[in-house]
């Protein structure tokens, strides 16, 4: 037995020293022998609480000061923006509007061709043919009664 | 050695091959020198020509507009659908699909015409019209289509004319470039198409548009209102067509006017045409380019009697009442033509020379006064001048000179012209002059011009208007008031008793004057008239005239013209809402009270002058008493009897010497108070 065993760990350092040969090749880093290293921690608790805070007020002025100019630049580029911006689109809503006005006055043309044309006297004449008699000469043509009449003869009864 | 030859020749082959090059490179320097610096004008012009394109935005037209307000004609701005012939890929599948959408009825047609400008005669074309004036639901559908169907919307413009063939005459039509070929749209078309504006753009190497700007804008046309009133326009032309067929004519013309300050109503001529039709028959066509009204002018005939008649009077030379002499028909001139009546009549007086319309009657107030006053007051009616009437090609009518100006001047006057134009030959006239002719008569003796524009405006953008002035030539007085007065009352006997029967309106009383001109043709005689009618009504104070035309007729002016007159008239007063002077139901058919013959008249003002009694006035009647005039001038009876709105009728020049009704009584409803004026007490 200790025969196959031997043998088997012969073809097992053989399989290591192959791969070993292999991850040479890949990269010879990993293979690089690590320097002996210690390493010391030292901990030591430290009482700040009464440190006092040293107010930086020049920073602060400087950082309001560029804030403030920040602002000022950007309300600058807003206004100098807004003027062609506002420009851009009121005349963008003029010409919009002066559009509408101009389709509002076609139709109100083509609108007042049909009124003329419907009340011309050929039309008119045409419907009154249509709709209307004329009464012989001496007829007797009594009228509707009034809606009031109607409702008070109703309201008689 | 041999490597250092090789070397140096090596070098020499690329110092020729530089030079080459630098040659080359010179060219090509002195090339652009030549494009971009000494020709760089040309070429930048060529791009611009060739990227920029200009196009003309027509100006909207300014609308015609009747006296109510309403368009007589009208611009709409619409869109029409182009297609550039070179993008359309497939030509049967493009006709197949689009052309049932434009309304055209063989697909194949299409297909063929864009086949045409694809590769045929007319190759290379990139505009091809589908449809002008597409509506909103065709638009619609063609845009639907998508970019497989290269359709573009062009902007256009469509004259509508909303009253048909109502006016056609005066409005007129506009061809297809949109200029006014008739009418008032040829004549003001200066004035109504306005200014056209300019647009450019920018377009790509395939001609693709895809910046455009406004170069210039365009100016809308004036808009012009005119005197036409639709209704009695539209009548005119009715009763116009109905009386040319009735009467067998050819041809006629109705022109109704404002005789106070010589506004057109209607003006209508037969055959007429529609404007709407932009491609007009022949005929239509014809039509369209003659405003018998205005440029065709016909010998007037008898109407000419009343100019005759009023030179009579006016002169002196005549009273209403001084006897002619009429030979019975026949007055046989020595050297001359013989003058003619129709009916043989012995003595007239002047009123009964215009009422029988006596030719002879007429040369013979002719002869008394001499050619150089008839000449001179045909000239105060306007006869032989330009109404100057906003219509193109208006006639001057025919009036030769009546002075010659050597021995072989042959147009002028001959010896005996003023005894037959005396009667209305060897004068013609238009309808128009003939209507300022008789306006003088019915406003009191002003020759007033005739004219159709009554207001101006420049539309603005917003919609508003600004109005601008027309010019109208004020009225000239050409006749004495009392001559004017005089000749009305002879005219309505002419509408009561004498050949203008036919013309009597219900409710209204009417003057007026038959003429039937017989037509000589080809050296002869024609069984045919310009028979003619002209007009006023109420005779008291006349709100209208009218003249009726009718061409080639086989009948005479008192059975053919006078009917159109009554119907056209009646129609007119209504509708200027005129109130009636006699009663509706039975036209008036005598005159209360007739001038006398002279001796006659002595008795009648002896008796009138002695003061009357004033008769108790009926209970039924209501209105203002007669109040008494005598004593007065013509003026101040006018103004007086024109606030108490009492009908007038005036004879006589000078002072009130009698009247009738008596003062103090109350008229009657269509009795008239009669005044007789005269110088001496």
């Amino acid at each position: 037995m200790s025969g196959l065993e031997a043998l088997l760990d012969w073809f097992a350092a053989g399989k290591e020293a192959v791969a070993s040969a292999e991850r040479r090749e890949e990269c010879d880093a990993r293979l690089r022998a690590l320097p002996r290293e210690e390493l010391f921690l030292y901990v030591k608790p430290i009482d700040n609480s009464r440190v006092p805070c040293v107010a930086h007020r020049r920073q602060v002025a400087e950082w309001v000061a560029t804030s403030m100019a920040a602002a000022a630049g950007a309300l600058i580029l807003m206004a100098t923006l807004m003027v062609p911006a506002m420009s851009f689109r009121m005349s963008h809503q003029l010409e919009s509007l002066k559009q509408e006005r101009a389709a509002l006055l076609n139709e109100l043309r083509a609108l007042r061709s049909e009124e003329a044309q419907l009340r011309s006297a050929e039309k008119l004449e045409q419907y009154a043919g249509e709709r209307f008699v004329a009464p012989p000469p001496g007829a007797v043509v009594y009228a509707p009664p009034a809606k009031s009449t109607v409702a008070a003869l109703e309201g008689r009864e | 050695m041999q490597h250092r030859e090789d070397s140096q020749q090596s070098l020499r082959r690329a110092r020729i091959a530089a030079g080459i090059l630098c040659l080359l490179a010179l060219v090509v320097a002195v090339r652009l020198f030549e494009f971009q610096v000494l020709r760089h004008k040309e070429f930048a012009e060529a791009a611009r020509r060739q990227q920029i394109h200009r196009v003309k935005v027509p100006a909207l037209r300014g609308e015609v507009l009747a006296r109510d307000g309403y368009p007589l004609a009208i611009s709409v701005r619409t869109e029409s659908a182009v297609v550039d012939p070179q993008q359309v890929q497939d030509p049967e599948f493009f006709a197949r699909v689009v052309a049932p959408i434009v309304g055209i009825d063989k697909p194949e047609k299409l297909a063929e015409a864009l086949r045409e400008k694809k590769a045929g005669p007319k190759a290379g074309s990139q505009y091809l019209l589908l449809a002008a004036h597409v509506t909103a639901e065709q638009r619609k559908r063609l845009q639907a289509l998508g970019s497989a169907f290269p359709v573009r919307f062009a902007p256009d413009t469509r004259r509508e004319y909303p009253n048909g063939t109502t006016g056609a005459h005066v409005v007129g039509a506009v061809d297809a470039d949109g200029n006014g070929n008739a009418g008032i749209e040829q004549k003001l078309n200066e004035e109504l198409k306005g200014q056209e504006g300019k647009l450019e753009f920018l377009a790509g190497a395939r001609q693709d548009r895809y910046l455009s700007w406004v170069v210039q804008e365009s100016v809308p046309g004036k808009n012009v209102k005119l005197s036409i009133d639709r209704v009695i326009q539209y009548d005119a032309e009715r009763f116009l067509a109905e009386g040319v067929k009735e009467s067998g004519a050819e041809s006629g013309t109705v022109v109704v006017m404002d005789p106070r300050n010589g506004e057109v109503l209607a003006l209508a001529n037969y055959p007429t045409f529609d404007p709407r039709r932009t491609r007009p028959t022949p005929a239509e066509a014809k039509a369209r380019h003659s405003n018998i009204a205005v440029q065709i002018p016909c010998e007037p005939g008898s109407v000419m009697k009343m100019i005759t008649v009023t030179m009579g009077l006016d002169t002196g030379l005549f009273r209403p009442e001084t006897p002619i002499y009429c030979e019975n028909g026949a007055f046989p001139r020595p050297g001359r033509r013989a003058i003619h009546d129709v009916h043989r009549y012995g003595m007239l007086d002047v009123s009964g020379v215009l009422i029988k319309s006596s030719n002879i009657g007429v040369a013979k107030i002719s002869l008394a006064a001499g050619p150089a006053r008839l000449y001179e007051y045909l000239k105060k009616f306007g006869i032989g001048e330009r109404t100057g009437i906003e219509l193109p090609a208006e006639s001057r009518g025919i009036l030769r000179p009546q002075a010659c100006r050597d021995a072989r001047d042959r147009n002028c006057w001959t010896p005996a012209s003023h005894e037959y134009i005396a009667f209305g030959h060897e004068v013609s006239a238009t309808a128009v002059q003939l209507a300022r002719a008789v306006a003088v008569i019915a406003n009191g003796g002003l020759l007033v011009q005739p004219h159709l524009v009554i207001g101006k405006s420049r539309p603005t953008a917003d919609g508003g208007e600004i109005p601008e002035p027309v010019e109208i030539v004020p009225p000239r007085r050409v006749l004495r008031p009392e001559t004017a007065f005089a000749v009305r009352r002879m005219m309505e006997r002419v509408v009561l008793e004498g050949t203008g029967k036919a013309a009597a309106i219900p409710g209204y009383s009417a003057g007026g004057k038959t003429g039937s001109a017989e037509i000589f043709e080809n050296g002869r005689w024609l069984d045919r008239h310009n028979a003619s009618f002209i007009g006023f009504a109420p005779v008291t104070n006349p709100r209208i005239v009218v003249v009726v035309t009718l061409n080639r007729t086989p009948k005479l002016g008192g059975a053919s013209a006078a009917p159109v007159f009554r119907k056209v008239a009646e129609t007119a007063l209504r509708v200027l809402q005129v109130p009636m002077d006699q009663p509706e139901t039975a036209p008036a058919e005598k005159p209360p009270e007739e001038p006398k013959p002279a001796v006659l008249l002595t008795q009648a003002e002896k008796a009138s002058e002695e003061t009357p009694e004033a008769p108790a006035p009926t209970p039924a009647l209501v209105g203002p008493r007669v109040p008494d005039f005598r004593g007065r001038p013509l003026v101040a009876v006018l103004r007086e009897a024109a606030l108490l709105g009492l009908p007038v009728e005036t004879t006589g020049r000078g002072k009130a010497r009698a009247q009738s009704p008596p003062p103090g009584t109350i008229l009657a409803p269509g009795m008239r108070v009669q005044v007789r004026f005269s110088v001496t007490p």
